[in-house]
């Protein structure tokens, strides 16, 4: 996520990553793994399980959040999230797809037909159930979908 | 009820954190983000990356 900040920061999402551990382990986390030399994410110490409690990815198993990834709204609501175990990392580029056409629909109203991407076809504003019921193959080919 | 969290109101959350672009520890909450859109991603520990 770290490596895509400044794609979120041009689409205008904010980042917070949350993990079981203290804020002082976070300081030290990042000044000592190579890999974080640019890390500049907000870390979270939810050192106390309740923030992860509540998302519903607290392990009592093993006393850690497991890879939870939410997308929220300006108004405060939840449109995504993906759960994984831990020994997976995410896909970020799958992600980005979703927050545009998440902030798509947002905007037009329109709805995102699967695998869309912005520039790709969408379905219209107040569609007509009666006319567009069983017929969406009618309006969008499935190549076009797949493409 | 459902158990996810989609479609629903975030849970409200205050927390310590720690900001590596100023290098200071912060408070971070829920109202923090009201009016913005967030993504929130939870990871099992530090010095465990994946």
């Amino acid at each position: 996520m770290n490596a895509a900040s400044h794609k979120f920061k041009e689409l205008g999402v904010e980042l917070l990553v949350v993990s079981c551990d203290t804020k002082f382990s976070h300081k030290r986390f990042v000044e000592t793994e190579p890999l974080l030399k640019d890390f500049s994410l907000k870390m979270a110490a939810d050192n106390k399980h309740e923030m992860s409690q509540a998302f519903g990815v607290y392990s009592e198993n093993d006393g850690v959040a497991i890879r939870g990834r939410f997308l929220v709204n300006p108004d405060g609501t939840v449109l995504a999230q993906e759960v994984l175990t831990p020994p997976v990392g995410r896909n970020v580029q799958e992600f980005i797809r979703q927050v545009e056409a998440f902030m798509h629909v947002a905007k037009t109203g329109e709805v995102c037909p699967a695998n869309w991407r912005p520039g790709k076809k969408t379905l219209p504003v107040n569609t007509d159930a009666e006319k567009m019921t069983g017929k969406v193959g009618e309006y969008i080919a499935l190549e076009e979908i797949l493409s | 009820m459902c158990s996810s969290l989609v479609t629903r109101q975030m849970p409200e959350f205050k927390l310590d954190a720690y900001d590596p672009v100023s290098g200071k520890y912060i408070t971070v909450c829920s109202d923090d983000y009201k009016g913005k859109w967030l993504t929130v991603c939870f990871y099992p520990g530090d010095f465990t990356f994946v």
